[in-house]
């Protein structure tokens, strides 16, 4: 079990979704997300559950190392799709499931995952890869988590101790369509690559003046309730050592 | 408090902050004449630039504390980087006084000189302690972070008195690098003594406003007073020979007799806690360490006489 | 002996991170094993036995060598974690221990006497004087010095002693003399010297408190990041604290070392090793880092000075400084 104020911590993130989560980068993945969003999630599932289990069987040190974690129940919220997925990396039984993202964001408590992680898609599969460094990525703010830190440190850990090579386990997955999908996905690769760049310009445009603005007040009203919180404190303490003297 | 508490001696530590020549002096001349210690540790730990002002009265200290019938422990640097460093704890050794080594510069240095091992040294188990008795070491202080669970098993077949630290703002860490100097915009090497307006320690606080720690130049110490007064029958039943009092700008004399009248069970330990708590003048108490839990916290026996 | 270079000595938290530290050009590479023997005991991190034993292999078909850090210091009453270490260790072929414990240094000068031991940064030895006492005592073949001298105090140190010495090049930095500081134990009650961890996830939580990320170390507020401000690791000494009225980053910026500038003048004062930090990090991190410095490294041999390629987006804070080996730091 984390510490009491960890499961406090994530508990709260449930009425406050990290940043990362109101604001999803404006990619061709989010376009791609809202073409998506009809489509039911059945199909998807049972190709999650497929990889988990392949997962299970061509990386078994993850699962090991993640045997000192009591609740490796994780919710991963690609920030340009509409589904998150619960990923549950218990060594006997592990599971992989996409569910809707409504509104509010999903509901980590009910669904007794021990932490968030949150970033954009192509950033997760990177970090899944080992191809960037989670710490960088964490450090440049890209990624973000709430909850069990301890859990998503050892989750970090265990996948870049890994060596997970996406194209090949994706071309064992998909067996015979695998040649088929390889030069399909180098093409779109490319093509998400150009797109993205005029993305990000359109959605700055779009919409930079209003969200700084925004974050501006949050930042003036953050520091307001700090200021007080620290001035109640100091009287606070004045008032018990005039009391004890 | 049981008959126990009585073997347990007292230690006054060394003085960590920069307090001028005048206030140093009269705190020892103090010590020696009214505080029930029986060891009385001297000497600039913390920063070297400070030591030049207090030699003049080194001598009239160390005489005033062997008459009143101390046993007098010149303690070596913490830290240890520069030549005038180094000479320094070479010149310890030929004082002939009995030396605590806080580093092992100073072992190196000692040759068949009496000494003492001090908290900064790691001993964190018996086989370090072993090591060190074997050595001729004649006491051993232990590091603040250990607890209970780890000083019995250290104490247990020890052939010389272990002590524990007992009461001040715990020691953290030492650095490099000087925080007073640095907080108001100075270099080390310039630092025009800015330490001396705190006889404490400058507070620090977190970006919320609660009090977190303390700094002393290049040391970093604990907000909290590190307090054992009510964790003493414990420290008897795990065989530790002596306490040691941290010294601060407060009566450290009536401080020392509190320990003195609770080992003795002359005071109940929640009486003497409520003492000290306002001898303390607002600064709260901990006992984390001993127990194993976070530094800053207090057991319950404590915490009901602590601020928080 | 002086010599154009300095051997590279790479971390690897795991074994992937290992193989990629030796493909990189690593010299040497030092890990850890699963438990609190090490001072990276981290979840989901470190090496088993057979995964040690596996890498052992990997470096020594590759004029590698491998490292073991048993650099915690031994639980009172329960010695047998660290001495089987050592045991095991001495069984795989481990190159040397890195060790900073007087107890555990005098059980492996016994019981394995045959392996080389590296004295660790932990035992903060500073001075001729000390890394000759536990020389002298130890037979220790290496010092890791602490990140607390100046370039021109390694020369002078170099000069005094007759052990190789290894210094810091890249990574975290301690601001606190190594293997002295209870700051963590003071916030969370896990010590690095006990446990192997300073500022443990387990105790580390964010806050999102409007647009501002708010880090955590139990229940003390370590740091506020504005939007768009590089983090850094949730530790103690590279936290923001208000002293004497005013609120800044009091000990240290979060901020990465970086020894590149002063790499010839290291080399120059007869330094063996250069050992980069970061055992707790990726293997994407390891890769860059080492081949980074295999390169730089190499075009110093030359005479040359070496050029750096941009390491800032794997710095804490995204930015760098030469530490203490530079006087001005103080």
């Amino acid at each position: 079990m984390p510490p009491a104020s960890l499961r406090a911590a994530s508990l709260e993130c449930e009425n406050t979704p990290p940043n990362s989560l109101r604001d999803p980068p404006f990619s061709p993945i989010l376009f791609a997300g809202f073409l998506a969003r009809p489509l039911p999630l059945a199909p998807l599932n049972l190709l999650l559950s497929k990889a988990m289990r392949q997962m299970h069987a061509r990386h078994t040190d993850v699962f090991e190392r993640m045997q000192a974690v009591p609740n490796p129940a994780f919710l991963i919220v690609p920030t340009d799709l509409p589904f998150a997925l619960v990923m549950r990396v218990n060594i006997d039984k592990p599971t992989l499931m996409a569910i809707r993202r409504t509104g509010g964001g999903p509901i980590a408590a009910r669904l007794g995952t021990a932490a968030t992680i949150s970033g954009p898609f192509e950033v997760l599969l990177a970090l899944l890869e080992g191809k960037i460094d989670g710490d960088a990525l964490f450090f440049t703010r890209a990624l973000s988590f709430s909850g069990d830190t301890e859990a998503v440190l050892a989750l970090r850990n265990a996948v870049d101790g890994a060596e997970i090579d996406l194209a090949r386990d994706a071309a064992h997955l998909l067996g015979p369509f695998a040649r088929l999908a390889a030069p399909l996905g180098g093409f779109l690769n490319m093509l998400w690559r150009r797109s993205s760049a005029d993305m990000a310009a359109v959605a700055a445009s779009l919409t930079g003046g209003q969200q700084t603005r925004l974050r501006a007040q949050e930042d003036a009203l953050e520091e307001l309730t700090l200021k007080v919180r620290t001035l109640t404190k100091r009287s606070n303490r004045r008032q018990k050592q005039t009391q004890e003297t | 408090m049981q008959s126990k508490g009585k073997n347990i001696s007292l230690t006054m530590g060394p003085v960590l902050f920069n307090w001028s020549v005048e206030k140093w002096r009269d705190f020892y001349y103090r010590i020696a004449d009214e505080a029930p210690v029986d060891h009385v540790v001297v000497g600039e730990i913390v920063c070297s630039k400070r030591t030049p002002f207090f030699m003049p009265a080194i001598g009239d200290v160390t005489e005033r504390l062997k008459a009143a019938g101390k046993r007098v422990i010149l303690a070596s640097p913490i830290l240890v980087m520069n030549k005038r460093e180094r000479t320094g704890a070479q010149d310890l050794f030929d004082s002939g006084f009995t030396v605590e080594a806080n580093d092992t510069t100073a072992l190196q240095n000692m040759g068949g000189n009496a000494f003492t091992v001090g908290p900064f040294i790691n001993i964190y188990n018996e086989a370090s302690r072993a090591y060190f008795e074997r050595l001729g070491a004649e006491r051993i202080a232990l590091p603040g972070e250990l607890s209970l669970n780890s000083i019995e098993p250290i104490t247990r077949g020890a052939k010389v008195p272990i002590e524990v630290f007992g009461f001040g703002r715990m020691p953290l860490a030492i650095s490099a690098r000087c925080y007073h100097a640095r907080v108001k915009g100075l270099s080390k090497d310039s630092c025009r003594y800015v330490c001396a307006n705190d006889p404490d320690g400058m507070d620090v606080g977190t970006l919320d406003g609660d009090d977190f720690l303390c700094i002393n130049g290049v040391q970093t110490l604990s907000h909290t007073f590190h307090n054992v007064i009510t964790d003493l029958e414990a420290l008897a039943h795990a065989r530790v020979s002596a306490i040691r009092l941290s010294p601060h700008d407060m009566d450290m004399v009536a401080v020392a007799n509190i320990f003195r009248q609770t080992l003795d069970g002359e005071l109940a330990p929640q009486a003497a806690a409520e003492k000290l708590e306002r001898l303390a003048d607002g600064f709260p108490m901990s006992n984390g360490f001993l127990h194993a839990v976070e530094g800053f916290k207090a057991s319950p026996a404590l915490a009901e006489f602590s601020l928080g | 002996m002086p010599t154009d270079t300095l051997e590279l000595v790479c971390p690897a938290g795991t074994p992937a991170a290992f193989h990629a530290a030796v493909d990189a050009g690593a010299d040497t590479v030092y890990c850890g094993l699963r438990d609190d023997t090490n001072a990276r005991n981290f979840p989901g991190l470190n090496f088993s036995r057979e995964e040690l034993a596996d890498a052992a292999d990997y470096a020594h078909a590759r004029g590698v060598k491998i490292l073991l850090a048993l650099n915690t210091y031994m639980r009172a009453g329960q010695p047998e974690a660290w001495h089987r270490a050592v045991d095991d260790a001495a069984q795989i072929g481990i190159d040397a221990l890195i060790m900073a414990d007087i107890g555990l240094l005098d059980y492996a000068a016994t019981h394995a006497p045959q392996m080389r031991r590296h004295l660790s940064v932990q035992a903060a030895a500073s001075t001729p004087e000390a890394v000759r006492w536990y020389a002298e005592r130890f037979g220790i073949q290496r010092v890791v010095l602490p990140r607390v001298l100046t370039v021109p105090e390694i020369a002078q140190l170099i000069t005094e002693i007759d052990i190789e010495t290894e210094v810091f090049g890249f990574g975290g930095l301690c601001v606190m003399t190594e293997g002295r500081c209870s700051m963590s134990s003071y916030a969370t009650g896990q010590s690095p010297n006990m446990n192997g961890v300073c500022s443990p996830a387990s105790h580390v939580h964010y806050e999102e408190r409007g647009s501002k990320l708010v880090s955590k170390l139990g229940e003390f507020t370590i740091n506020s990041f504005k939007e768009g401000e590089k983090a850094g690791y949730p530790t103690m000494c590279k936290g923001r604290f208000e002293a004497h009225g005013k609120v800044s980053y009091l000990f240290e910026d979060p901020t990465s070392l970086n020894v590149v500038s002063v790499l010839p003048e290291l080399i120059k004062a007869g330094v063996t090793a250069l050992k980069l930090e970061g055992r707790q990090r990726g293997k994407a991190y390891t890769k860059k880092v080492v081949s980074a410095f295999r390169r730089a490294l190499d075009t110093a041999a030359t005479g040359a000075v070496p050029h750096m390629p941009d390491l800032s987006e794997v710095m804490e804070g995204g930015k760098a400084t030469a530490g203490a080996y530079q006087k001005s730091w103080q």
